[in-house]
């Protein structure tokens, strides 16, 4: 197979502030609605990075501030609830946001206003792309540049490009998939959920899982190794083992 | 006191790891050959200083030639600067049309001594902020660099320095909160702490006991901690209240240290007040800490068992950076650059009042496994978020932005 490189970059993140500032729920909203989609991307990511080693229970500045400073706890959870991977743009999380935070106002008429000093301000960012200098052109290279580079570079792959490229899959999967056709693999990729995960934690998932399928390879170059058996092919060719292999690869990259 | 040898860049590599130590060089090839000058107010004492102290080497270390001046002023000047940083702060002052006349010959009298062949020009605080005039006859980028909150500032005051920040090509706030109305960038870059100075490099448990014994310390009971310039916005007659709240219910001892810096005319102050508060409580130590008493600092927060800042206006804050980096749990005011040091019940704890500062002491003195977690989670933090690395990167990361006005992603 000629498979492309995949090459490890990293993004470095320069906030840049806005000026604009929330006091209460209304003015949140409506700044939700006006703001730069780089402050909406911010605002809902850069827990990911910044507090890559905690995975605490809101994992968005929106989520957070609602619900610890502004008190509105019931709205703050759902706030955090949002899968942010099923939203492939900037756009359609805006309008996710906005809806709730206008059912919640529309439910309960109360407005609460915050502390002077806890207002939420409303940041954006810059993404300086870098290369790592680390590529990999197969899986177990792949794996090794997974151990070397920087958190910023997994995020960048995992999270970013997804969001960049408005993308239902990440960076690592996408390259799996079209190079390599380890389809269990590159969807398992998927399913770690960097919100919920920290960086690390995603990290070293993805290492055992690439683990467990250089170790499946080899097992499998073993037993094919002697076809003039027969037996390999047999075995091969029979239905049921393809679905004890398909049941074994399914318990096999389960998060 | 033994000399230590200056740690390199190299020496960065172990605490923050290989690929983050890497990417700022490959970021800084990229930059190489470009010239910086940073401007300040002191050369000793305060935050300002401390970080310039270290950034510029490291960064001429990493192939980014950083020359460091330092604006000279008499007392008159200093007394009108200080006016200007407590007006910034939110204090009611005037600003007479003989003062703003003295920040002006100053800074055409500096501007006759320092010359700007550079290729990006930093300028630290509204001290040397009219250093902007020369700006026609450079070739530089200039950086406005703001260190202090600047959230509520006293307007008059900011209607003066306004026109003069307004000509720079961007500016540097340490927190949100000090966002303004600019028609120019505004990023946001946190300071830092350096892990390998004097201040927050680890100290052997013996010299820390002898610390504790030579200053009456006993370090059997709990220690609070608050270590800042005695400065009324620091609040230390506030921290020996809170103090003394904590004391009705859990027995502790409370040490205030702090020093003052050269262009702070305020501190000598507020120390007889302090003293004045403290009265006859053995419990309560007041330390006076002369300049270069980093390893005093240090060993003073590893002793402690909970670390205050409790003020009333902060630029940054980085004495929590500092407790936080050496596992510390932190209570401290929701003011200036604290709340993104302390989350909120993740690396620290963050409160509004008195009372709610001490409600806070009780309750960690009384938990310190939970105490234990919050320091754990403060050092992670500080170590990805805060460390003299990252803030090495980000000064790369503006020079790059201005070299690429109005891009939101920048390949390199």
């Amino acid at each position: 197979m000629d498979a492309k490189p995949f090459h490890f970059y990293t993004s470095q993140p320069l906030v840049e502030l806005t000026g604009l500032r929330a006091g209460n729920l209304r003015e949140l909203l409506v700044n939700i609605k006006e703001v730069d989609g780089s402050s909406i991307y911010f605002h809902t990511h850069h827990y990911v990075r910044e507090h890559h080693f905690l995975s605490n229970e809101y994992p968005s500045d929106f989520a957070y501030w609602v619900g610890e400073i502004l008190q509105e706890r019931e709205l703050g959870e759902k706030l955090a609830i949002i899968d942010v991977r099923n939203y492939p743009t900037i756009r359609a999380l805006r309008e996710q946001l906005v809806e709730i935070i206008e059912h919640h106002l529309q439910e309960n008429g109360r407005v609460r206003e915050v502390l002077t000093g806890l207002e939420f301000h409303f940041r954006k960012t810059i993404s300086i792309i870098v290369s790592t200098g680390q590529s990999a052109l197969n899986l177990s290279e792949f794996r090794a540049c997974l151990q070397r580079v920087d958190l910023n570079s997994i995020y960048y792959h995992l999270v970013e490009y997804r969001i960049r490229e408005e993308n239902l899959t990440n960076d690592f999967s996408q390259w799996i998939r079209d190079n390599s056709q380890k389809e269990s693999l590159a969807s398992a990729i998927e399913k770690i959920d960097p919100y919920f995960n920290t960086l690390e934690k995603c990290r070293q998932k993805m290492i055992e899982m690439l683990g467990r399928e250089e170790h499946r390879q080899r097992l499998h170059e073993q037993l094919f190794r002697y076809p003039s058996t027969g037996v390999a092919k047999a075995i091969k060719e029979k239905s049921w083992f393809k679905k004890l292999k398909s049941a074994f690869q399914r318990v096999w990259y389960q998060e | 006191m033994v000399s230590r040898v200056v740690p390199s860049f190299a020496d960065y590599r172990e605490v923050v790891g290989n690929p983050v130590w890497e990417m700022i060089q490959n970021i800084a090839r990229v930059l190489s050959g470009l010239k910086i000058k940073m401007v300040n107010s002191t050369a000793v004492g305060g935050g300002v200083a401390e970080i310039l102290q270290r950034l510029v080497p490291l960064l001429n270390e990493i192939g980014i030639a950083t020359t460091w001046e330092v604006m000279r002023g008499e007392e008159e000047f200093f007394k009108v600067t200080k006016i200007i940083h407590n007006a910034l702060h939110g204090k009611t002052e005037e600003l007479t049309p003989q003062m703003q006349e003295t920040y002006r010959f100053y800074t055409e009298k500096n501007l006759r001594q320092i010359k700007f062949e550079d290729d990006f020009v930093f300028i630290h605080d509204p001290q040397p902020a009219g250093f902007i005039q020369a700006k026609k006859d450079s070739r530089a980028k200039w950086i406005w660099r703001c260190h202090i909150d600047v959230s509520t500032p006293y307007r008059p005051v900011w209607e003066f320095l306004r026109p003069y920040v307004m000509q720079y090509d961007a500016s540097i706030f340490s927190a949100p909160s000090f966002a303004q109305q600019l028609p120019i960038p505004q990023y946001m870059i946190a300071p830092s702490i350096d892990p390998l100075s004097e201040k927050n490099r680890e100290v052997p448990l013996k010299q820390i006991e002898q610390f504790l014994e030579k200053n009456k310390l006993d370090p059997q009971r709990p220690i609070l901690t608050q270590i800042s310039r005695f400065d009324k916005l620091k609040d230390p007659l506030g921290v020996i209240k809170t103090y003394q709240l904590v004391k009705k219910s859990e027995d502790c001892q409370l040490v205030l240290a702090g020093g003052g810096a050269t262009d702070d005319p305020e501190s000598a102050e507020i120390i007889p007040r302090v003293y004045e508060a403290a009265a006859d409580d053995r419990d309560i130590h007041v330390i006076e800490l002369p300049p270069y008493s980093d390893l005093e600092v240090n060993i003073l927060q590893r002793a402690s068992t909970i670390v205050l800042q409790k003020s009333l206006k902060e630029g940054f804050a980085l004495t929590v950076t500092e407790a936080l980096w050496k596992k510390k749990p932190v209570v401290a005011s929701a003011v200036g650059g604290i709340p993104l040091q302390v989350i909120h019940n993740y690396t620290g704890m963050l409160v509004h009042s008195i009372e709610g500062a001490a409600l806070k002491i009780i309750y960690l003195l009384r938990n310190p496994h939970i105490a234990n977690q919050l320091g754990e989670n403060g050092r992670e933090h500080v170590r990805h978020n805060f460390l003299i690395t990252r803030h090495i990167r980000d000064y790369l990361m503006v020079l790059i932005a201005l070299q690429h006005p109005s891009e939101k992603v920048i390949h390199l």
